[in-house]
């Protein structure tokens, strides 16, 4: 099969953004920067305005 | 704490937008941009040019496109609209006019298909005397009401192409990519 | 509840008055002018004759004109006031570098009246999206940056530590846009790496700026509204990442089948269908947090209109995700299909989502109810009637008239005579929608003239 040289580039640099988000990823949750996740759903209310 | 870094967020986010553009854009456009014109492809004439500025101004893109696909791809080998086009067919257009709609046939190879200027200037000045059922629009403004020099065509009796309608029919007769692609 | 809040509040609703106020007005009459040029479009496949001397009004000129108006003038500028109020309260900050805003609306109002102006008397750029003439793009930018100035410094002020969902897409967003927008305007592009160049932007448009905004008004105002958190906002934030990734990839199918080399189709096509990620995390926290509270849509006439525009964001979403494949893309390629889908999620999922934030935001900042309710119900139906008619008949005429395309046995007027009883079909709606804009723009109208009730600020709204 004949791959153009412009996917092969596309798939190193793919890969290598991939590699990068997943490290930031597991970074963010080790340094507790994603923790407590689902409270943050509760801030909207912070405004105190009622709900209707 | 719940948010990452300023920092690490923005440098994601323009990382994606990044990504993108060189996904569909970069890599793409140097591989495209690689591509010579086709050996029989001529660039436009000053007329054509100008007709294709017409051609953009009056919004023709809206209802045509300008792009041909394979056989088993749509019908378009089977309409005679012309072969597949390639990169090379496309050369001298700025801008592109590739077109999405097909309210109207596809234009990519008109002037091989309709070769004649008197049916051209009838179905400007109004489709609907020349093909009934189009919904084409009526392109008056590209004639002018006065007495015809003998080598004009005069449409309805009494109205002759302007530069404007003269230049988009050089333009649309110029459009013929059946030459092989090489 | 305690109300301890409330002169914070009026404080920030206070501030944010006068710009979102000219925001939203402004937007109004892009919206009204848009959709005139939309109607007028649309009669003219029905009736080809029709002003048909007018060189500033033939259908290729008009065509252009509506999509810009409505897009980067009523899109936008409705968008820019609804996160310029979010992001304050987001931040519990009144809005900051106000002069910023105002000029911001000004320059913005300008450029469209150039660039609009410009398509009309025909000085298109000829570039599908992007037909604005320089000088009016140059007006444009200017006033998004001011926008985007003005947004990072409330924002870099917060009271409040969390940084909620909807600000990632407006933080995003106003790093994106300007970025994609001038770089899909630079005058360097030519042959088909400007067809390229042209579908990353009119894709991207929708994912950095169009599509941001709705998401960021429905995450904020379906829990809001309801009065209860988000089903989960852990996947609310797995949606964010997944979406930035993704929706980049997504332009190049609209060139499928085109000239362009075959990966780059391949891998657009892959990306649209990976867009079902981050759709089913949306689709999944709206609905779910809506589900058991609809009687609320009932009562909440904002809930009513911000819920249709979230159920027409997941029913476009997938519609994307398969109309993108190429045996599907074969057939409606072309059509008035593409018409249809794109005004379901720029009509049924932004707009709609747009009226409903507009309906809540415009009270609160003009600290004056809207007077009559009634009205406002008309204006839903009318709308959602309307666009509901105008997608169903633009789709599936679209899908008979890409059927009836690929039969070479068709002849090519037979087509045209085909797609007639859907074109009429779709005028019809357009009126329908009409109908509906101008009621809103009355009652906007009469909010500034202090016509209705005045806002008690203490009690429940
Ligand atoms: C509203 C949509 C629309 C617009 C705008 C439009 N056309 Fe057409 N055009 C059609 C339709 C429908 C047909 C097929 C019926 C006919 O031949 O008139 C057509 C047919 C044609 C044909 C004949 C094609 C063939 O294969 O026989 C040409 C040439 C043409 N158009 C040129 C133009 C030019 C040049 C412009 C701009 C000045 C333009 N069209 C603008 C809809 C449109």
């Amino acid at each position: 099969m004949n791959i153009p040289p412009a996917v092969l580039v596309l798939v190193a640099v793919a890969l290598a953004g991939a590699g990068v988000a997943l490290a930031a990823f597991v970074w963010a949750v080790r340094d507790g920067q994603l923790d407590p996740t689902n409270a943050g759903g509760s801030v909207i209310f912070e405004d105190d305005e009622a709900p209707r | 704490m719940m948010f990452i870094r300023l920092s690490v967020f923005f440098a994601g986010v323009l990382a994606a937008l990044f990504l993108g553009w060189a996904a569909l854009v970069g890599v793409p456009g140097v591989q495209i941009a690689a591509v010579p014109p086709q050996p029989d492809l001529r660039p436009y004439t000053f007329e054509q040019a100008h007709g294709r500025q017409v051609y953009i101004r009056e919004g023709c893109m809206y209802c045509h496109s300008q792009q041909t696909r394979p056989q088993g791809f749509g019908a378009d080998q089977p309409r005679r609209w012309g072969r597949p086009s390639v990169p090379g067919d496309y050369f001298y257009d700025q801008p592109h006019l590739l077109g999405t709609m097909r309210t109207g046939p596809d234009l990519l190879n008109i002037g091989a298909r309709q070769s004649s200027r008197d049916w051209h200037l009838a179905h400007l000045y109004n489709p609907r005397t020349v093909t009934p059922q189009s919904l084409m629009p009526p392109f008056p403004w590209l004639f002018e009401e006065r007495a015809a020099e003998p080598s004009e065509t005069v449409v309805h009796g009494r109205f002759v192409a302007n530069r404007d309608g003269l230049d988009l029919i050089e333009y649309l007769l110029s459009m013929n990519r059946t030459y092989p692609v090489r | 509840m305690s109300d301890s809040l409330l002169p914070l509040r009026r404080e920030m609703d206070e501030r944010a008055a006068l710009p979102v106020l000219l925001y939203f007005g402004t937007g109004i009459l892009w919206l009204l002018a848009g959709t005139v040029l939309g109607v007028a479009s649309s009669l003219k496949f029905n009736a080809p004759d029709w002003l048909g001397s007018v060189p500033a009004l033939t259908f290729g000129r008009i065509r252009p004109a509506h999509l810009n108006a409505v897009m980067y003038g009523w899109a936008s500028l409705a968008g820019a006031g609804c996160m310029v109020w979010l992001t304050s309260r987001l931040c519990q900050v009144p809005v900051q570098w106000r002069g910023c805003l105002i000029a911001s609306a000004a320059l913005w109002n300008a450029g469209l009246v150039y660039g609009v102006g410009s398509i009309l008397l025909g000085y298109s750029a000829g570039v599908e999206w992007l037909e604005f003439p320089l000088a009016a793009v140059a007006l444009i930018a200017l006033a998004f940056l001011l926008y985007a100035a003005s947004i990072l410094r409330t924002f870099s002020l917060r009271k409040v530590d969390h940084v909620y969902v909807s600000l990632w897409y407006i933080l995003a967003s106003v790093v994106w846009f300007p970025l994609l927008y001038v770089v899909a305007n630079l005058p360097i592009y030519s042959g088909v790496v400007h067809g390229v160049v042209n579908w990353w932007y009119a894709h991207n448009a929708l994912a950095v700026w169009f599509t941001p905004v709705g998401l960021a008004l429905a995450y904020y105002f379906i829990p809001k509204i309801i009065g209860r958190p988000l089903y989960s906002y852990y996947l609310s934030l797995l949606g964010f990442w997944t979406f930035a990734l993704f929706y980049n990839w997504n332009g190049v199918h609209h060139l499928v089948g085109g000239p362009v080399p075959n990966w780059l189709q391949t891998i657009s096509i892959i990306a649209s269908v990976m867009m079902v990620i981050p759709v089913l995390a949306v689709a999944v926290n709206h609905h779910l947090t809506t589900l058991g509270n609809f009687r609320m849509l009932r009562t909440s006439l904002e809930l009513r209109f911000i819920v249709f525009g979230a159920m027409s964001y997941t029913a476009v979403s997938f519609q994307v995700a398969m109309e993108s494949l190429r045996s599907v893309q074969e057939t409606l390629h072309f059509t008035h299909y593409t018409i249809g889908h794109a005004h379901l999620g720029v009509y049924g999922f932004l707009t709609m989502i747009l009226f409903g934030a507009m309906y809540y935001i415009t009270p609160r900042v003009a600290r004056w109810d809207w007077p009559r309710p009634g009205w406002i119900s008309a204006h839903f139906w009318l709308t959602a009637a309307g666009i509901l008619i105008y997608v169903g008949a633009t789709c599936w005429g679209g899908f008979l008239q890409g059927r009836a395309l690929n039969n070479p046995a068709e002849p090519f007027t037979d087509v045209v005579e085909l797609t007639r009883p859907y074109l009429l079909l779709r005028t019809i709606s357009g009126v329908l929608i009409g109908a509906g804009h101008l009621i809103f723009a009355a009652l906007f109208a009469q909010v500034l003239r202090r016509m209705g009730p005045r806002r008690e600020e203490a009690v429940t709204p």
